[in-house]
């Protein structure tokens, strides 16, 4: 044993788990009451310095058992905080504490550098680093990691966003923290271990290089997932496009083919009336002619691919007995590619259609769409009724009550995706007994 | 009172909007003031704005619906127009209009409760209410819907509406809050804007009446296509 250097004082540990607490609370502080951001901000850090200098006063023996209730007030004061559910919680819980261990050491590691000089055999007074310089440059170590962390943070964490790590992916995290931390802190429980550190200043350099690669592993682990979940909504939504379009090709298809059988049928009734005495079968022959007709109604709304996506979903709504009505300006659509009309209208119709089947009294089922300009822009408008309760997910979407769950949300997905490739914005609401689906597109694309 | 005009050719048609009307009445309790057109013709004939909701019949025989709808709209453009059809077609161009939806014949009397419970919150959000401003003794009385956007320079407060400008002491903050229910937006740390009046949106502006273009801060962007998506998808 060469020198004996002082650890960490309690307070500095506490501020370090605070300020690493308030860096992600500061990620969802727009999401959530303002009771909560402050009660969480206070009483973190009452919280937290009460747990360490609790702690510290507790013989070595329960070393372990005063770590876990650091990381319990972390977690507690992320809970209160952020409002989120436990797994995210204990993801943010993890990644607070390792990040916390590794700015109190990385600072420590330096002003015992700058401004502690050993005395041989003696543990040193660890009290000196407590003085007003070295205790500023210590927080100001914290300030400048944390500005830092946050801003890498703010892809992976933020209200707005849906929290992509779910409860499977908490194992990977869990062992890395683990692990980080036991071999963070193995040289200074014993010196009797191969991965223990037995000069001085070394052992600070072992735990901060080790909780630096551990906050580094957690933030990898985080990227890494959301590109998969990325990669596979992507793929999902592309899938849901490509049904939506090639739905609309056999739409097509089927009503020109109905088209021309509508005109075929009108022919001959003319050639057979001209042939007959008309007395007797005209009634018959009006009947006929109605029929025929209702098979040929049309939407003339100025794209011909909306009219083929108005006449398809309006064939089925008279099957099944929805009231439909269309208000449309289909000329605003001309900027638009014929793929990304059919996602938009085919999604809204196919999810106010699917709705309207849980409406049990068949008068109530309405389904209306409304496209018109709004000034420079385009609005769009799909309204439905709907009985029942609607349920929501845990990040505040829309929940379905098809039995494919996952697929379904993509509906409303394929709508936001292609709406803002137009720069648009899609907004679901419901009121009263109307679910209301509106889309802004402002037009500047659209324009062609 | 909500006055409502019904324009409708058929006999049998106009009792049964008037039963409905009657039941309409009864079940939410409201009052309107009813008056009857037997054709298109009559209502343009002289017509000036003192309608709230006008029920149009579409396939009428001297004036359709859609071409009295076209006249009434060059002097009245506040009124709620509903349409009432037996085929689709004709009532697909009602955007022209500024007519957002139809009733299909045979009426249902639900289809008709709730399209009449829509159009009278339009006519709600329509009748103007006025904000009362204190320029130094002065009092000017401005009616909200003529507001196009607030602006705050320094500790004061510009007005930029249709009629022309006007300047009070003040603070957005406080302007916002007493706006509070009338959709006003903050789209920076120095406009307040009337959604309704904006027409555009180009990358970080927002395009208002009168093709001002105003900055909206890039924190906000997000949460103002949403609120400004949310109201058209409510007003229209």
């Amino acid at each position: 044993m060469v020198d004996v250097l002082p650890d960490i004082p309690r307070i500095l540990t506490a501020i370090a788990e605070w300020s690493a607490c308030v860096v992600y609370l500061s990620l969802y502080a727009r999401t959530v009451k303002l009771w909560r951001l402050l009660t969480s901000v206070f009483g973190g850090l009452a919280l937290l310095t009460a747990v360490q200098i609790i702690a510290g006063m507790l013989p070595v023996s329960l070393w372990i058992p005063g770590m876990i209730s650091a990381v319990a007030a972390i977690a507690l004061t992320l809970w209160v905080g952020t409002g989120c559910s436990p797994t995210q919680v204990a993801h943010l819980m993890l990644r607070a504490f390792i990040l916390a261990e590794f700015i109190a050491s990385l600072a420590w590691q330096l002003v015992v550098y700058f401004f502690y000089s050993p005395i041989p055999n003696d543990p040193g007074n660890p009290e000196s680093l407590l003085r007003p310089v070295p205790f500023t440059m210590q927080l100001v170590i914290y300030a400048i990691i944390l500005v830092i962390v946050r801003q890498l943070e703010t892809r992976n964490f933020s209200g707005d966003t849906p929290f992509v790590l779910e409860l499977r992916d908490l194992w990977t995290p869990f062992f890395i923290t683990i692990i980080t931390f036991t071999f963070s802190n193995l040289s200074f429980l014993t010196t009797a271990t191969p991965f223990s550190g037995r000069l001085g200043p070394e052992i600070f350099y072992i735990r901060t290089l080790v909780d630096l690669v551990g906050f580094a592993a957690l933030y990898a682990h985080h990227e890494r997932v959301s590109q998969i979940r990325t990669a596979l909504e992507l793929r999902s939504i592309q899938s849901s496009l490509n049904a939506q379009h090639s739905q609309y090709l056999q739409s097509k298809a089927d009503i020109e083919e109905i088209s021309r059988a509508h005109h075929d049928l009108k022919h001959q009734i003319a050639v057979i009336r001209a042939e007959l005495d008309p007395d007797s079968l005209a009634s018959h022959f009006e009947q006929l002619e109605a029929s025929i007709n209702d098979i040929g109604q049309h939407y003339h709304s100025g794209n011909a691919v909306l009219d083929v996506i108005l006449t398809a979903k309006g064939r089925t709504c008279t099957a099944r007995g929805i009231n439909f009505t269309v208000v449309a300006d289909g000329a605003l659509l001309t900027g638009m590619s014929s793929m990304d009309i059919a996602t938009l209208f085919g999604n809204a119709l196919d999810n106010a259609i699917e709705a309207s089947a849980f409406v049990t009294d068949p008068a109530q089922r309405m389904i209306q769409v409304l496209l018109r300009r709004q000034g420079e822009m385009v609005l769009i408008r799909v309204a439905n009724n709907f009985s029942g309760e609607i349920s929501r997910n845990e990040d505040g979407s829309l929940a379905t009550r098809k039995a494919d769950r996952v697929h379904h949300g993509f509906g409303v997905k394929s709508i936001r995706y292609t709406a803002r490739k137009y720069d648009g914005e899609v907004t679901t609401r419901f009121d009263g007994n109307r679910f209301i689906l509106t889309v802004l597109l402002p037009g500047t694309q659209l324009s062609a | 009172m909500v006055r409502i005009a019904i324009v409708e050719d058929d006999a049998v048609s106009r009792k049964l909007l008037l039963d409905y009307i009657a039941r309409y009445q009864r079940e939410h309790d409201v009052e309107f003031d009813v008056t009857v057109f037997e054709d298109g013709v009559q209502i343009v004939r002289g017509y000036k704005p003192r309608f709230d909701i006008i029920l149009l019949d579409i396939q009428m025989e001297h004036l359709d619906g859609m071409s009295a709808a076209q006249r009434i709209r060059r002097v009245d453009d506040q009124v709620v127009l509903l349409f009432i059809t037996s085929s689709p077609q004709y009532a697909i161009k009602g955007y022209e209009v500024d007519a957002s939806s139809y009733l299909l014949k045979p009426l249902p009397w639900f289809a008709f409760q709730e399209e009449l419970t829509r159009c009278l919150t339009l006519v709600e959000r329509n009748r103007g209410s006025s904000l009362l401003l204190q320029s130094g003794t002065e009092v000017i009385r401005l009616n909200i819907a003529d507001i196009v956007y607030i602006e705050s320079i320094k500790h004061r407060l510009t007005f930029h509406t249709l009629s022309g400008t006007y300047s009070i002491v003040g603070t957005l903050k406080d302007m916002d809050a007493q706006l509070e229910g009338h959709d006003f937006f903050r789209s920076n740390s120095c406009y307040l804007v009337n959604f309704a009046h904006v027409r555009g949106v180009r990358d970080q502006a927002c395009v208002m009446t009168g093709n001002v273009e105003l900055r909206i801060s890039r924190p906000r962007k997000k949460q103002f296509m949403t609120a400004l998506t949310e109201y058209f998808g409510a007003v229209s």
